[in-house]
């Protein structure tokens, strides 16, 4: 979607017909409108969203009334008002207009509005216009819903991206990209399929298939009922660390608590730091007895083989004493050690041919001296290689756990001298604290017991399903309908495979993404990362290893803001991979072309994070919309701005009162009126355009 | 977009189905992708049903 122009009429403060050029994608792709606060700069940020989706931000005050208040209060009694919001766009080389448009009919006097709502899209082709049936499933493949708040943002409530829920808004966001939604709705739908299909098999089945069936069944449902409170485990988990992470920041603030508090980061520190090195330490051990845990059994069966290779020698089983090489001499020569002329084709040659076959080969010695050599090696040096090793191994976990229980102790004293500290609000911190830390360690400990469920239904699944393939159906009927439930159970499985695969992947890719963008911005030794469950961390090393660090509002705005010229990128880049024609056909229709519209973006910033967000912005997507006001767009952002900007607009605010202060915009050297005072009914507000788009 | 080692992995899934496997999931794609931006999925698991029957019979 490629944004041309918002139009707008009798819309909230705009009364009258407006409009809001847009800069197209290319060097010049920034449209700025400047407006002063309650001008209506988040009146246009939500036209945008009202005409595309119907849907207005929760802070945007009385939602029904949308005509405009001026216009309203003129209106005859049951006479009808509307006011209306256009947006023309070009898609895959079409040209479209939308169109919303609310009205009303005045049935008593007041301000209240009961409108009616109509959404209308035209698509322009060389050969005329014609009305596009559904506008909002349109809408929804090419901009879809779920992503709008990424995309059409309110600079003032950004943070929302890195709450403890977030993490499923941003999951949700990546698989509509991505295309994702298909294979998650094949996995629904493909349950209550199943269901059907086994239904129906068990009509037809014998006693065994409908055992077969029925614990097929109860697996499926408690594998599902598995992933639910899986899903729930994890989620409150996340609260819980939220709740942590937030007290901690109160008792890093209090007076009476910071120091005890800043012993407590740095032992957590220490702890996390150990756990990944016992961790590290586990998998090595493991890696060890799997690939080397063998040489255990080696020196009995080593013997064990060499005995029996002696005893074959001694029973002649094993060739010795000829060589391939001296009969293949005898041949060349053409006399057997006999003396018989052998160097014609005959029975003669043709029985001393027959001694390569049982002659022992040069290599066949060597190769087992060789052998021999090894088993010997892996005996004496390897084996005790092996369990010096491991009891390193041993030896630091054992380190480790000493150390961990030590830190245990101490983060106990902390936590009690914090508990009776002289201050209530400390202790009621501290109470609060250690409620989520057993609440959390309670929720560790389900979550192991939630895992092995889950694995034993799938491993469960897998045996009624071999069971299933296995049983002898009992009719050619029942045939059908068994190879119907396990196609569908094996389709079922293989998307939840590919989906897992796939959402891995691009959660990767995206991880690389935000890094990528966030590095051009922020010099800092910090990391941001997209976790393997979905959350927006930034990260910083600490003793050689990554740790969650606490954001300041400038770092979580340039963080959120990576993160959404990432999805930007990504959802391109999808787009552009799902034309091609040899694609993946998950893919159709994936992707996107999204512009970037945001409200108050420079918010509460200081001034260098203000130049670090305005380097960063026209990056973000091919288009790029701001609402600012003069306060926010100071000489900062314009240096970094100005070369980017291909349309310039102003909100001027037209007040009622005729003795208020008049101000006025400077913008390359001209003046244009920003709060004027006009007289009339009421305050409204009008678009002054100063630079249009170069066409 | 996709990395190899993933790329291979959801080849071999693929491969490693059945022909019915195959030619259910052909279907449930289509269906799936026919209803993905209506706005209601109302009726679409009696269609991957009919559909199931239709290719396996």
């Amino acid at each position: 979607m490629r944004l041309i122009e918002l139009r707008l009429k009798d819309f909230r403060q705009f009364e009258g017909k407006h409009t809001v050029s847009i800069a197209p994608d290319g060097d010049k792709n920034v449209t700025v409108v400047y407006g002063t606060n309650g001008s209506g700069k988040t009146t246009l940020l939500n036209a945008f969203t009202w005409c595309l989706y119907g849907s207005l931000s929760d802070d945007f005050m009385f939602p029904k009334r949308l005509i405009s208040d001026t216009v309203w209060n003129r209106l005859q009694l049951n006479a009808t008002a509307s006011a209306e919001v256009a947006l023309e766009f070009e898609h895959n080389d079409d040209y479209f207009t939308l169109t919303r448009t609310a009205r009303a009919a005045k049935v008593e006097d007041g301000p209240e509005q009961t409108p009616v709502e109509e959404s209308i899209l035209v698509r322009r082709t060389a050969m005329g216009a014609v009305e596009v049936k559904n506008p909002k499933d349109f809408v929804d493949s090419i901009l879809p819903d779920r992503l709008h708040h990424f995309f059409f943002m309110n600079g003032e409530r950004f943070d929302h991206l890195l709450s403890a829920n977030a993490y499923q808004d941003i999951e949700g966001a990546i698989k509509t990209i991505l295309g994702l939604e298909v294979i998650e709705r094949g996995i629904a739908h493909l349950k209550d399929v199943e269901k059907r299909l086994n239904a129906a098999y068990r009509k037809l089945a014998s006693t065994k298939e409908s055992e077969i069936l029925e614990r097929l069944s109860r697996a499926n449902d408690q594998k599902d009922s598995q992933l639910e409170a899986i899903s729930s485990n994890e989620s409150q988990q996340r609260l819980r660390n939220e709740e942590i992470a937030t007290l901690d920041n109160r008792l890093r603030e209090l007076e009476g608590s910071r120091t005890l508090q800043a012993e407590r980061d740095r032992l957590v520190s220490r702890y996390e730091t150990i756990k990944t090195s016992s961790r590290s330490l586990k998998a090595s051990r493991l890696d060890l007895l799997g690939s080397r845990g063998f040489l255990a059994f080696m020196p009995s069966a080593a013997q064990a083989a060499l005995a029996r290779y002696e005893e074959m020698r001694q029973r002649r089983e094993i060739p010795r004493g000829i060589k391939d090489t001296f009969v293949q001499d005898l041949l060349e020569l053409g006399t057997c050690v006999c003396g018989t002329d052998v160097s014609r084709p005959g029975e003669a040659r043709s029985a001393l041919e027959a001694w390569m076959q049982k002659a022992g080969r040069g290599a066949y010695e060597e190769h087992w001296m060789s052998f021999a050599g090894k088993l010997k090696e892996w005996s004496e040096v390897n084996l005790p290689d092996l369990r010096d090793r491991l009891a390193e191994i041993d030896a630091q976990l054992a380190r480790n756990e000493g150390e961990l229980s030590g830190l245990d102790q101490r983060l106990s004293e902390l936590s009690r001298e914090l508990v009776s500290a002289d201050q209530e609000t400390i202790r009621e911190l501290e109470d609060a604290r250690k409620r989520s830390r057993e609440s959390l360690s309670q929720l560790t400990y389900r979550r192991a017991h939630l895992d092995l469920s889950y694995r034993n239904a799938v491993i469960e699944i897998n045996g009624a399903e071999s069971d299933l393939r296995k049983a002898q159906a009992a009719s050619a009927e029942a045939e059908i309908a068994q190879r119907r439930v396990v196609a569908v159970e094996d389709v079922r499985a293989a998307l939840e495979t590919l989906r897992e695969l796939r959402t891995d992947d691009v959660r990767r890719e995206l991880d690389a993404r935000i890094k990528r963008v966030y590095a051009a911005v922020v010099k800092k030794k910090q990391t941001p990362a997209l976790s393997s469950n979905f959350e927006l961390l930034l990260e910083e090393p600490m003793d050689g290893q990554l740790l969650p660090k606490a954001k300041s509002t400038g770092e979580a705005q340039v963080l959120t803001l990576s993160f959404v010229g990432a999805l930007a990128d990504l959802a391109k880049s999808t787009y552009d991979e799902s034309k091609d024609a040899g694609a993946n056909s998950f893919l159709r229709g994936a992707g996107g072309i999204f512009p970037f519209a945001a409200d108050a973006i420079f918010g509460t910033l200081d001034e260098s994070f203000r130049r670090d967000v305005a380097r960063l912005l026209p990056t973000l997507a091919p288009q790029v919309v701001l609402f600012l006001s003069k306060q926010q767009a100071g000489d900062e952002v314009h240096s970094e701005l100005g070369p980017r900007i291909g349309s310039v607009a102003v909100i001027e605010e037209r007040l009622a009162k005729i003795d208020a202060q008049p101000e006025t915009l400077f913008f390359e050297g001209r003046e244009y009126p920003y709060v004027s005072a006009v007289g009339g009914d009421g305050d409204t507000s009008a678009i002054v355009t100063i630079t249009k788009p170069e066409v | 977009m996709e990395n190899e080692s993933s790329k291979a992995a959801s080849r071999r899934v693929l491969e490693g189905m059945s022909k019915d496997a195959k030619l259910v999931l052909a279907e449930v794609l289509r269906i799936e992708q026919s209803h993905i931006y209506k706005s209601s999925p109302y009726g679409i698991v009696p269609e991957l049903q009919s559909a199931v029957e239709r290719v396996i019979k």
